[in-house]
């Protein structure tokens, strides 16, 4: 909800306000002293000098009377001029004015210290006392002097209050003089009959000084609120500067015209108090009509200050608790992050854009703590924590910045711990973006890698010792092959040379011990040209050249003529045979392998079923043979391509080397070679080979 | 020489191999050849070269019209006793033939290269070995003309 508008009780009067009135009254309070003095001033001129323009007689007002009020004049100007010097000056003159004042007033009480005649001397015939001012002057005097004197003394409210309180008994004085002047009420005018009553004059002085004295101190309590911006103090000045002054006038003109003889004093006193019952109901009804304004005002904006409050405090609670809610949103946010990250045996911890830490798990406060000596708290700074060793402060620092700069990298590190130890970590380093991609910090996670690296580095050597180990074997086979060729040829030759050139003279068991001879050297022949074929495939060195596959298969199938014939053995070649990655003669010797044992391994009475097909999968390419033997139990599948294991027993030709060599041709060209089970009986043996990415021919 | 016809004189054949196994093979075969005989057997190079040479203790030996040797062999080796044999400019005319187990392609190039007259690989069986070196008779002998001196 909108607040429309401030509530106002009034209209404020720009201009108006408190200083600009009580400068104004102070100005009123000068210029009614420089009246006041003006008078005292002019009447003592007449005295002096019987100036015949000013006076047709002797003067009304009495001398001491001229000169006390001229004082009194003098000091309220002077005072309202606020200087220090005009303030001395008039506390003078007021006080000059209290001492006349005083002793004339003791005078009255019959201790006579001559006042009277100081200036005038009494006339000896004692009817006239032109220097005795009356006792109503002298006590409006005695009220009106003090009063300025305590305002020329340092500012105090209570002095304020007293002096103001002084001037309006004065200007009441003056009040009652007026209308006994009005009235011709005599006893108003004078105590003592023998010394005369007030003078007109004086008593417009006196009114003048009074008024003077409370304007010249606006801000005592009888005037705060003649000088009060507010409703109330218009109002107050309304009704002494505008309705008073009328009163006055009314009252007067209706004395003068019932003196005059057109009205009766009956008349005349039912008038006047038709007038002041008139003042007075107006005035009572203008103050109420104000009041009920002012409440009726009050109470609307109470209210409207409610329904503000109100609101206020609806959507001050709604705010509340929206804030309550997202804090509590990110705080379970923060928690789920926070056990995601401790939940990681890795040292992770983010930094905003002035390397302040944001979050940092367990491990990492942890880690810093035991190398640092620091504990790590959010909003900490990234150098603070690295006091310790300010080469690690910087390269750390280096790696904060390339993250913040929105680099995503990983660096591997090795740390020197107070142990005397070094971690190896692994440093991946990565900007932080808000939701429009703003990198607003960045993420560092630090894995300790000591471990696998002393791993990887055991493996590698394993693996050289085994490459070793392996080259060694590769040459022992290749020699042993080799040199073990020669002494049998010599066996054979010279057993084959006797069976041929010596058969007459051996007996029947002679023959058959010469056979085995020559029939184990054949073997052994045959074995050995299988060692050196296997250990060559080992040494080959897989090339960048490619094979037609059909060609491969239309090769093995032109060596392997005789057999099949022999055999009688039906071979069926599917089409679509891949292109491979392999040297002919590798490709060739493992097809024909597998064709030539799918030829010799058959069931008993059976002949040979033999298909070739071609397979494709995962960027291998190869050729799969399916026959319908008597199969491979699963526990031989794997045995069988190992050197020498064989499957089957002496009744079946071969040394135990062709799948070994299947194999190992097909690994050291990225391929494999395996076998299974065939449906509906028999196997299928599969080599692969990687294939030719390239385009085929 | 008046007669066209291809006569089969016998020729002076010197062996150079270190087996004796082999030497006796390669002895039966020759043996079983009309032309060839078997002048001298060297187990090496050295001594084929001493023997060539005519030194001591081979100063009456007589020059062979063929050579066969073995690639395999201590001391010195077939290939260095080619090289030998044919920077000495009174022995560069004899055909030397290379007899041995090896079908190594590299083997074969450099045999060649060393000024080899022909590479024959002794086949693993007897009967079979035996038929070669009656066909390296009839060539030498039928087919081409040795020169003279032999």
């Amino acid at each position: 909800m909108r607040i429309d508008r401030v509530p106002q009780l009034s209209e404020p009067l720009p201009h108006l306000t408190r200083s600009v009135l009580k400068r104004r009254y102070r100005r009123i309070a000068g210029g009614l002293g420089l009246c006041v003095a003006g008078l005292g001033g002019a009447t003592l001129l007449r005295w002096f000098f019987h100036l015949p323009l000013l006076t047709g007689s002797e003067p009304s007002i009495k001398v001491n009377t001229a000169v006390s009020l001229l004082l009194l004049g003098l000091a309220l100007h002077l005072r309202a001029h606020q200087t220090k010097r005009a303030r001395l000056a008039a506390a003078v003159a007021a006080a000059l004015v209290v001492l006349v004042s005083l002793l004339t007033v003791v005078g009255y009480l019959g201790l006579d210290v001559g006042i009277d005649n100081l200036l005038f001397a009494h006339p000896v015939d004692g009817t006239s006392y032109p220097g005795r001012m009356s006792l109503v002057a002298a006590s409006a005097l005695l009220l009106l002097g003090p009063g300025v004197l305590l305002t020329c003394l340092k500012r105090d409210r209570r002095r304020t209050a007293v002096a103001q309180v002084l001037g309006l008994s004065g200007f009441l004085v003056g009040l009652l003089a007026l209308l006994g002047h009005i009235y011709h009420a005599h006893f108003l005018l004078r105590v003592d009959l023998r010394y005369g009553s007030i003078a007109l004059g004086t008593t417009a002085g006196v009114l003048a000084a009074g008024l003077g004295l409370l304007f010249v101190v606006p801000s005592g309590p009888v005037m705060e609120v003649f000088s009060s911006a507010s409703p109330a103090g218009r109002e107050a000045r309304h009704l002494v500067f505008i309705h008073l002054p009328w009163l006055l006038l009314v009252v007067t003109l209706l004395t003068g015209w019932e003196r005059a003889g057109g009205l009766s004093p009956g008349e005349a006193a039912a008038l006047r108090n038709l007038a002041l019952f008139i003042a007075l109901l107006g005035l009572g009804w203008r103050a109420f009509r104000k009041l009920d304004q002012a409440e009726g005002a009050v109470r609307r904006a109470l209210r409207e200050a409610e329904g503000v409050r109100n609101s206020l405090q609806l959507e001050v609670m709604e705010r509340r608790v929206a804030v309550a809610s997202a804090t509590i949103r990110a705080e379970a946010a923060r928690a789920q992050l926070q056990a995601v990250m401790e939940s990681a045996p890795d040292l992770i911890a983010a930094i905003d854009r002035d390397y302040r830490y944001v979050v940092a798990n367990k491990a990492y406060v942890a880690s810093l703590r035991a190398n640092q000596g620091v504990t790590v708290v959010p909003g900490m700074r990234y150098d603070e924590v690295f006091r310790r060793s300010q080469e690690y402060q910087e390269q750390g620092q280096a790696c904060w910045r390339r993250a913040l700069e929105g680099e995503r990298f990983t660096t591997v590190e090795g740390i020197p711990q107070p142990d005397g130890g070094v971690i190896i970590y692994e440093r991946a380093f990565g900007p932080v973006t808000d939701w429009i991609g703003q990198v607003t910090g960045a993420v560092g996670v630090l894995r300790d890698i000591t471990a696998r690296r002393a791993l990887e580095q055991e493996a590698a050597e394993t693996s050289k010792l085994l490459e070793r180990r392996n080259r060694d074997l590769e040459t022992l086979l290749h020699v042993v092959s080799h040199d073990l060729k020669e002494p049998l040829r010599s066996i054979e030759s010279f057993s084959r040379l006797l069976a041929s050139r010596y058969q007459g003279q051996l007996d029947a068991k002679g023959l058959d011990f010469l056979e085995r001879v020559v029939r184990a050297g054949s073997r052994m022949s045959q074995l050995l040209e299988e060692i050196q074929l296997l250990s060559r495939v080992r040494r080959a060195e897989p090339a960048e050249v490619h094979v037609d596959g059909e060609e491969v298969v239309q090769e093995v199938l032109a060596r392997l003529d005789g057999a099949i014939r022999e055999t009688g053995a039906s071979v069926t070649v599917e089409p679509s045979m891949p292109r491979l990655r392999v040297e002919r003669v590798w490709a060739t010797q493992a097809l024909y392998n597998l064709v030539a044992n799918a030829l010799k391994f058959r069931r008993d009475g059976a002949l040979a079923d033999v298909r070739v097909a071609p397979w494709g999968r995962n960027g291998q390419a190869g050729f799969q043979v399916l026959d319908r033997g008597p199969g491979v139990p699963l526990e031989h599948a794997e045995r069988i391509f190992q050197l020498f294991q064989r499957g089957v027993g002496r009744e079946v030709p071969g040394t135990g080397a062709g799948l070994a060599i299947v194999r190992q041709i097909a690994e050291r060209h990225g391929g494999q070679a395996w076998v299974e089970p065939r449906q509906g009986g028999g196997s299928v043996f599969t080599v692969t080979f990687a294939a030719d990415s390239g385009k085929a021919a | 020489m008046n007669s066209d016809a291809p006569t089969r004189r016998p020729i002076q054949v010197l062996v150079i191999d270190d087996s004796e196994d082999a030497v006796i093979l390669t002895r039966e075969a020759l043996d079983a050849t009309e032309s060839l005989r078997i002048a001298h057997v060297a187990s090496d190079g050295v001594e084929a070269l001493s023997y060539l040479r005519r030194e001591p203790p081979y100063q009456r030996a007589p020059r062979p019209g063929l050579i066969l040797l073995d690639l395999n062999m201590p001391r010195m080796d077939g290939l260095h006793t080619l090289r030998a044999l044919k920077h000495d400019p009174a022995l560069r005319a004899i055909p030397a033939i290379v007899l041995t187990v090896s079908d190594q392609p590299s083997d074969i190039q450099a045999a060649y290269a060393e000024g080899a007259a022909g590479y024959v690989r002794k086949p693993d069986d007897f009967e079979a070995f035996a038929g070669v070196v009656r066909e390296l008779q009839d060539y030498w002998t039928l087919v081409c003309r040795l020169p003279d001196g032999s």
